[in-house]
């Protein structure tokens, strides 16, 4: 088959050039591949799986509302966890597409009941969702599944933030930002030395990475939806200065990549970086944005990549939308704004054009 | 030398013992982003924000004095981009596809300009009117240009002039029967796209024609759940009838062309359809149970059958 000769081409190829220490258990590789390609989902299909899971999840549910299971925690603490248990079961004995759905289920039952169960026994916020993190880690860890270890990490996200929450003080969020901004940097950026470490954690890459990006810009919706929480502005400058930094970390990796020499082209580069961090340094959305879009780029993921402008688009329309002036200044902004960017592209332009070096 | 993917560098990674350094060579050369793609991206970046912020820059002047300029202005306003729109697609020598991007500009212009007349003149139209004017003048363009964007808009102006029709003027027209047209009309605009006489120079695009199938699924959809919780009449009878028929004709016409759509959305349409059936049956708590059994089940079949579609039509 193709794909089993690409491989084997692959393979040859890395035998050539690299030391001879290199080892390699090729039918292992085949045989995941051949596995991979049979249970080749395609993104709809993916959106499929989540959608009837997370349908047969409600319906669930509401058979359970009206049993009145609500009224028994101990039933449901013990449902709870009779649910995840099995989720995590199925996952371990068999890799097949089909089970996916209903493991998938069956987590975000159990999930939901047990935090149900234990929240009417009484157990207090912060300890429930420290439990929750455990039992996500613990799941992502036995999980041979990709849409498991994604929404274990949104649990532990979700959980995470409750945690931040229970304080009362709507400014911690801008931990939890800074905190995902750097995650999401450090995880984009040092691919080779994550997956190289161990084949679990090489596993767990895709996942995490998408759950990084998608817990970030769920965060970074309340800071750029004024009217969803009521957040101070005081703390904002935390969020902004990891992703300026993160910035212009980025920036300097660009032009490494661009072959930029010239002193004078890097001097414009960066007071270009540093305005655009100015500007945008009361909110981080919009720079976060820019920054997830040029980690996402720099790497060639392009699904993170997509998110990342659509974000960009939404938190630049609803920071103009919020912007407490009139029509009049708002337009001589926009327009000049505009203008400024019609000259950086002329710039780029103009540099690339006359010499091949910049 | 074969061509490697990030997924192939995952995967041996994790049988082998290549070392981070080795996998950063081959990721930074086979799967990033390289300096001439980068060059693409940023002037691409540069020129859409540029545009984007100058074009709203304008409009929103625009939106500042609006209520101040005479009633002239504004219509002549509108008027005059739209001609200039429309002539700069027609003479000039732009691409193609540019021209195609402006004649589309000017259709949305004439709903602008309809608009900005009904506000001057306070003409108190029903919306359907105006919406009505704007189909029956996007008509020409949308056949002539045989642009898929042009005629998304134009088949979303005429779903929107029958709803607002039978919600404004025809209220003794049942809902079922609304939906009943609409999954007509879209179909048949399916059909036609389908089946009109191939122009080798233009093909209609894929996501076009996923988009009018699950346009018209969708009314399908509707329709008949809205019948199943709702008094018998006749229209539900002539709508079943008719989506079985197309429903058939869809799945024969995916069987012979290889397209996975129609075995993804007429099954799934189906299922929701049993769905409201099993909760206007019973609404107990067996009832839910059964319901979350089917779900999953009938789910997991359909994704499967996707698969072993996807499989066999790809090495046939």
């Amino acid at each position: 088959m193709d794909n089993e000769l690409k491989l084997k081409e692959i393979l040859a190829q890395l035998a050539l050039t690299e030391s001879a220490s290199f080892q390699y258990d090729e039918d292992a590789m085949q045989a995941e591949q051949k596995h991979r390609s049979n249970n080749q989902s395609s993104l709809s299909i993916k959106i499929l799986s989540i959608i009837g899971g997370f349908l047969a999840t409600l319906t669930f549910l509401g058979f359970l509302a009206i049993t009145g299971i609500y009224d028994s925690k101990i039933s449901m603490i013990v449902l709870g966890i009779l649910f995840i248990g099995g989720a995590i079961l199925i996952n371990l004995k068999t890799d097949h597409l089909l089970l996916d759905t209903i493991s998938i289920s069956n987590f975000a039952a159990g999930l939901a009941l047990l935090v149900f169960g234990l929240s009417e026994v009484g157990l207090g916020e912060v300890v429930l969702s420290l439990l929750v993190m455990v039992i996500s880690v613990l799941t992502m860890y036995l999980t041979k599944s990709y849409m498991l270890a994604f929404l274990s990490f949104a649990a532990i996200s979700s959980a995470f933030i409750t945690i931040l929450m229970t304080f009362d003080n709507y400014n911690l969020v801008h931990i939890y930002l800074a905190l995902y901004t750097f995650l999401l940097c450090y995880w984009c950026l040092n691919e080779s030395k994550i997956i190289s470490m161990h084949p679990k954690l090489n596993a767990l890459y895709n996942p995490i990475r998408i759950g990084l990006i998608i817990a970030l810009f769920s965060g970074l919706i309340f800071i750029g939806a004024r009217g969803i929480i009521g957040i101070q502005f005081n703390f904002i400058w935390l969020t902004s200065i990891v992703n300026a930094l993160a910035l212009l970390y980025v920036v300097w990796e660009i032009c490494t990549i661009l072959e930029v020499q010239s002193p004078k082209t890097k001097i414009y580069v960066y007071t270009l970086s540093a305005l655009t961090i100015l500007i945008t340094f009361y909110s981080p959305a919009i720079s976060g944005s820019i920054l997830v879009m040029l980690l996402c780029f720099l790497v060639n993921y392009k699904t993170g990549f997509a998110i990342a402008i659509i974000g960009l688009l939404y938190f630049i329309a609803q920071y103009y939308y919020d912007l407490n002036l009139s029509l009049l200044t708002k337009s001589l902004i926009l327009f000049f704004s505009g203008i400024v960017f019609i000259a950086f592209y002329l710039f780029t332009n103009y540099m690339l054009k006359g010499n091949e070096k910049i | 030398m074969a061509q490697i993917e990030r997924e192939d560098i995952h995967l041996i990674s994790r049988h082998s013992n290549l070392t981070a350094s080795t996998i950063k060579n081959l990721l930074q050369n086979q799967v990033y982003n390289d300096r001439s793609a980068w060059i693409k991206f940023l002037k691409l970046f540069f020129i859409s924000l540029g545009v984007g912020f100058t074009v709203s820059g304008i409009l929103f002047f625009f939106a500042y004095n609006w209520a101040d300029l005479h009633k002239f202005a504004k219509l002549g306003l509108v008027q005059g981009l739209l001609i200039a729109a429309t002539l700069t697609a027609v003479f000039s020598k732009l691409s193609q596809d540019i021209k195609h991007i402006l004649l589309t500009g000017s259709a949305i212009l004439i709903g602008v300009l309809f608009a900005v007349y009904g506000q001057i003149y306070q003409t108190g139209a029903n919306a359907y009117d105006f919406f009505l004017g704007w189909t029956v003048f996007t008509v020409i363009w949308a056949v002539i240009a045989n642009y898929a964007v042009l005629w998304v808009l134009f088949i979303l102006l005429i779903n929107t002039t029958i709803f607002l029709y039978a919600e404004q003027v025809a209220d003794h027209w049942s809902d079922i029967f609304v939906m009943a047209l609409q999954f007509v009309i879209n179909s048949l605009f399916l059909i036609y796209f389908l089946k009109r006489p191939k122009d080798p120079e233009v093909k209609t695009p894929e996501w076009f024609i996923n988009l009018m199938a699950i346009s018209a699924v969708s009314f399908a959809t509707l329709g008949i759940v809205n019948g199943i919780f709702n008094t018998y009449e006749v229209s539900f009878l002539a709508l079943i009838i008719i989506t079985l028929a197309l429903y058939g004709l869809a799945i024969k016409y995916g069987w012979e062309n290889h397209k996975t759509i129609y075995f993804a959305i007429i099954p799934l349409s189906i299922i929701i359809i049993i769905a409201a059936l099993l909760i206007k049956i019973s609404y107990d708590a067996i009832m839910f149970f059964v319901i979350t059994l089917f779900v999953i089940g009938s789910v997991t079949l359909v994704i499967k059958n996707l698969i072993d579609l996807q499989k066999k039509w790809k090495n046939g």
